[in-house]
């Protein structure tokens, strides 16, 4: 994990082009294919990350995290340089996820079905996970993001706004929201704001 | 619903600024195994048409641009004339999904797998899946598959038409899609893009439909099946 909170698996493993991002995402948008596919190397796991969550259903952020990468290698031409890469990578995670969502939403598809047990291994029982996609299924959408970019991202408030294109007032309002419909989906197993305050 | 208005009354929740390890614990996501996140890089990287090339906005190649969309739009037309239409099926379908008149699974292709070097892969056990017909995202074609695949079985028989435009891609063999065997064999049109469809399980195990490029069989997109 990194500071990020997020899996870096670039440590201990060679890039195939060393350089910071926005060297890199300059290269990329050059041209330099290399530079690119070391750019989504670095990423990958992080955008799948953000979509795993997001989406809530292993498959389904499996195709958003395509979906995201795609989008990434075709726009990266376009990616000017103004905000910080990451700010853009998130963005276009973000909303490769929520359009995931909104087509998810467009065909039937029970919430019961079956659970990918061959996909990203390591992420705990079965049971567990369902929980937490069950969990995260009833915060809606738009708080869950901003939950998801703050507590798993670990993205700061003017970082999400950015992300998410709203307010910063916005931003404060559904990450609370969010968390508090979390823990409560969760089943009150845990309460860490209020016990952090003592309550 | 809960408000989105960031003036309610948040019960001092709102300072609460501080990343929240606890749920941070909870939402963590385990690492993509290197085979998943390479295909998905692959399958990222494979022909994106505007990270191959400095982004024609900035380079001030607006003409570049509009030759591309002249150009787009010949190969439309182009793809447009072939257009044939089965005369026991009232649905057109492009030449790049048209039936053979002969499936003949044990002849290999025109593709010529020699000349790549590798042997004439024999789909006898694949099931034809037909044409998936037109699917918008790679979560409707996998929908379509699991559907045509359910009802193959349920017919014990193959789903004609298709199949034999897929011939080419498929003497390559199940090597050149990843794959170690070839399960199933289809056409689609993937948003505009007619893409050959290849299904089996790969080295990792993982049981996936790869689209291919109906004249290079290049790889263009994998999808996650279930079981």
């Amino acid at each position: 994990m990194t500071r990020r909170g997020v899996p870096d698996r670039a440590r201990g493993r060679a890039p195939v082009v060393a350089g910071d991002d926005a060297s890199l995402a300059a290269a990329a948008a050059a041209g330099d294919r290399p530079a690119l596919e070391t750019l989504l190397e670095r990423y990958a796991d992080r955008v799948h990350a953000i979509c795993r969550r997001i989406v809530a259903h292993p498959e389904d952020a499996l195709d958003a995290t395509q979906e995201a990468l795609i989008a990434i290698a075709r726009g990266i031409g376009r990616f000017d340089g103004r905000s910080a890469f990451t700010t853009w990578l998130y963005r276009v995670a973000t909303n490769a996820a929520l359009d995931e969502l909104r087509r998810r939403s467009r065909r039937p598809v029970p919430w019961d079905a079956p659970l990918d047990l061959a996909s990203p291994s390591g992420e705990g029982a079965v049971d567990a996970r369902l929980d937490v996609d069950r969990a995260l299924a009833e915060v809606p959408e738009e708080f869950r993001a901003a939950v998801v970019l703050r507590d798993l991202a670990d993205l700061d408030y003017p970082e999400i706004a950015a992300v998410l294109g709203v307010p910063l007032g916005t931003v404060k309002s559904r990450i609370a929201r969010g968390r508090r419909a979390l823990r409560n989906a969760l089943g009150n197993q845990s309460a860490p704001s209020e016990r952090r305050r003592g309550g | 619903m809960m408000s989105d208005n960031p003036s309610d009354d948040l019960d001092g929740l709102m300072d609460d600024t501080q990343r929240d390890p606890e749920l941070a614990a909870v939402l963590a996501v385990a690492p993509l195994d290197d085979l998943t996140r390479a295909r998905l890089v692959r399958t990222a990287i494979v022909e994106p048409p505007d990270a191959s090339r400095p982004d024609a906005s900035r380079t001030g190649g607006r003409l570049t641009a509009a030759l591309g969309v002249a150009a787009a739009l010949v190969i439309g037309a182009m793809i447009g004339t072939l257009v044939v239409t089965r005369p026991d099926d009232p649905e057109p379908t492009t030449a790049a999904r048209a039936p053979a008149t002969s499936p003949a699974p044990s002849s290999p292709a025109p593709a010529s797998p020699a000349e790549a070097g590798a042997p004439a892969f024999e789909p006898a056990a694949a099931t034809l899946l037909g044409d998936l017909g037109a699917v918008a995202s790679v979560s409707a074609l996998r929908d379509a598959i699991a559907a045509r695949l359910e009802a193959a079985d349920e017919r014990a028989v193959a789903v004609p038409g298709g199949a034999a435009t897929a011939d080419g891609c498929v003497a390559r063999g199940p090597d050149a899609a990843g794959l170690v065997v070839i399960s199933a064999v289809g056409t689609a049109t993937l948003g505009s893009t007619p893409v050959v469809v290849l299904v089996g399980p790969t080295p990792g195990g993982e049981n996936l439909a790869v689209t291919l490029d109906p004249t290079s069989c290049a790889v263009l997109q994998t999808v996650t099946l279930q079981g």
